[in-house]
C-alpha cells in the first residue's frame, strides 16, 4: 500500500511539473517547475518495484540531484542576464 | 507501529504534493520559491522514510539549500528596477487534475509489472575497497559517471563565470548578530563536512554531502560579508575549483597505466578517500561559484 503511494507521488510531480514548465511563462516559475519535476522523477526510480535499498538506484539519483543543481545554476543566471540586457524575464 | 509509520508517510506525501501544487500554482514568484526550499525539505524526509539516507543528506543540502539560495539571488537580480515584471501565472487546476490521472493509471500498471532485478552490488562490495554501498557504485563501480558528474559541475561554473560579471550587489550591512552566528556556524560547518567525508567509507555520506556543506558556509559568508577565504577574489579558488576533476582524472590515467581505467588498487579505501576529499573541495568552491555568479569573487572581471 506505501509503496503504491509512493509511486503515485513520483509520477504525478514528474507529470505536473512536466506540464507547469510548458505553461508558465515565467522562467523562474519554469526552473522552479522543472526541478519539481526532476524531483518526481528521483522519487519513481528509489520508489520503482525491487528498488528498495538498490545502491545503483541511489546512487544515480545522488548524481541527478547534483546534475539538477548544475544546470539550476546555470539557468537562472543565463535568465537574470536575459532580463538585464532587456529581454523577457 | 506500522500503521503509525504508514500514516506517516500518508501524511508526508499528501504535504509533499500539496505544497508542489502550491509552488507552482501561487502567483507570487518569492513564494514559489520559499514553497520549494519547504518541498526540498519534505522530500529529504521522503528519502528517509525509503531508507536513502544518502539521497536524504544530499536533497537537504543541494537540493533544499544550495539550490533555493540560488533562486532567491536569482530572484533579487530579477527584482531590480528595469527589469519587466513576471508575467501571469496560469491556472494550474487542469495540470493537477492530468497528473492525478496519470499517476493513478501508471501506479497501477507498474504495481503489476515484474520487479527489476536488483545489480548485485552487495555481493562484490568486498572488492571496492569500502564499506557503505553507495559509495562503493559511485566511486568503484561506476566511478566514470561520478568523473563526469564532476566535470559537469566545473562546467556549470565556467559558465557561470562566462555568463559576465553580476551588477554589484546592494550592499547589504550585516550586523554583529549575523557576524557572531557566522562565527559559530561556520566551522562547525567545516568540521561536520570533513565528518561526512570520512563517513562516506562505510555509511550514508561522501564527497557531495560534504561539499554541499562547504558551499553552505561559502554562501553564508558572501552573505554576510564576513572577511574571509570566500568573500573575495583569491587566487585559490580557481585552482580548488579545477582540482577535483584533475586528480579524479589524474587518478584514472593513472589506472589506465597499471591495469584496467578506473579499477583501483589495493589499498583502494584510500585511492576513493583522497579523490573524495579533493573532489568534496571542488563541489564546494564551484556550488559558492553559482551562487556568487562572475561577481564579486573575482572582483567583476567575470
Amino acid at each position: 500500500m506505501t509503496e503504491a503511494v509512493f509511486l503515485f507521488a513520483g509520477i504525478f510531480l514528474a507529470v505536473l511539473g512536466g506540464l507547469a514548465a510548458f505553461l508558465h511563462r515565467d522562467g523562474l516559475r519554469r526552473i522552479v517547475a522543472l526541478n519539481i519535476a526532476g524531483s518526481g522523477v528521483f522519487l519513481l526510480l528509489v520508489a520503482a518495484p525491487g528498488a528498495a535499498g538498490d545502491a545503483v538506484a541511489h546512487a544515480l539519483v545522488l548524481t541527478g540531484i547534483v546534475v539538477a543543481v548544475a544546470v539550476t545554476g546555470v539557468a537562472l543566471v543565463l535568465l537574470a542576464r536575459l532580463a538585464e540586457l532587456g529581454g523577457r524575464g | 507501529m506500522a500503521t503509525l509509520m504508514s500514516a506517516f508517510d500518508l501524511l508526508l506525501l499528501v504535504a509533499l504534493l500539496a505544497v508542489a501544487v502550491a509552488a507552482l500554482a501561487g502567483r507570487r514568484r518569492f513564494r514559489a520559491v520559499v514553497l520549494f526550499v519547504v518541498f526540498g525539505l519534505l522530500l529529504a524526509l521522503t528519502w528517509v522514510r525509503l531508507g536513502a539516507v544518502d539521497l536524504a543528506l544530499a536533497e537537504a543540502g543541494i537540493g533544499a539549500g544550495v539550490t533555493g539560495a540560488l533562486l532567491m539571488a536569482a530572484l533579487d537580480r530579477l527584482r531590480r528596477p528595469g527589469i519587466a515584471p513576471p508575467p501571469q501565472p496560469p491556472r494550474m487546476v487542469v495540470p493537477v487534475v492530468v497528473a492525478a490521472a496519470v499517476a493513478a493509471v501508471g501506479t497501477w500498471a507498474l504495481l503489476g509489472g515484474e520487479a527489476a532485478p536488483r545489480p548485485p552490488v552487495d555481493r562484490h562490495l568486498g572488492a571496492s575497497g569500502v564499506d557503505h554501498p553507495v559509495t562503493a557504485v559511485l566511486l568503484a563501480f561506476r566511478a566514470w559517471d561520478t568523473l563526469l558528474e564532476v566535470a559537469v559541475l566545473l562546467a556549470a561554473g565556467v559558465a557561470v563565470r562566462a555568463a559576465g560579471a553580476v551588477a554589484q550587489p546592494p550592499a547589504t550591512e550585516a550586523g554583529p548578530l549575523q557576524h557572531g552566528l557566522l562565527r559559530l556556524v561556520a566551522p562547525v560547518l567545516v568540521v561536520l563536512a570533513v565528518y561526512l567525508l570520512w563517513r562516506g567509507s562505510h555509511a550514508p555520506g561522501g564527497a557531495f554531502q560534504a561539499g554541499a556543506l562547504l558551499a553552505a558556509a561559502g554562501i553564508l559568508i558572501q552573505l554576510t560579508h564576513f572577511p574571509g577565504p570566500l568573500d573575495r577574489p583569491a587566487p585559490w579558488q580557481r585552482p580548488a575549483e579545477v582540482a577535483g576533476l584533475a586528480v579524479f582524472a589524474a587518478a584514472a590515467l593513472a589506472t589506465l597505466a597499471l591495469s584496467t581505467p578506473l579499477a583501483w588498487p589495493a589499498p583502494a579505501g584510500l585511492w576513493i578517500l583522497a579523490i573524495e576529499a579533493v573532489a568534496a573541495l571542488s563541489i564546494g568552491v564551484l556550488l559558492a561559484r553559482l551562487f556568487a555568479g562572475g561577481h564579486p569573487l573575482d572582483g567583476g572581471r567575470g
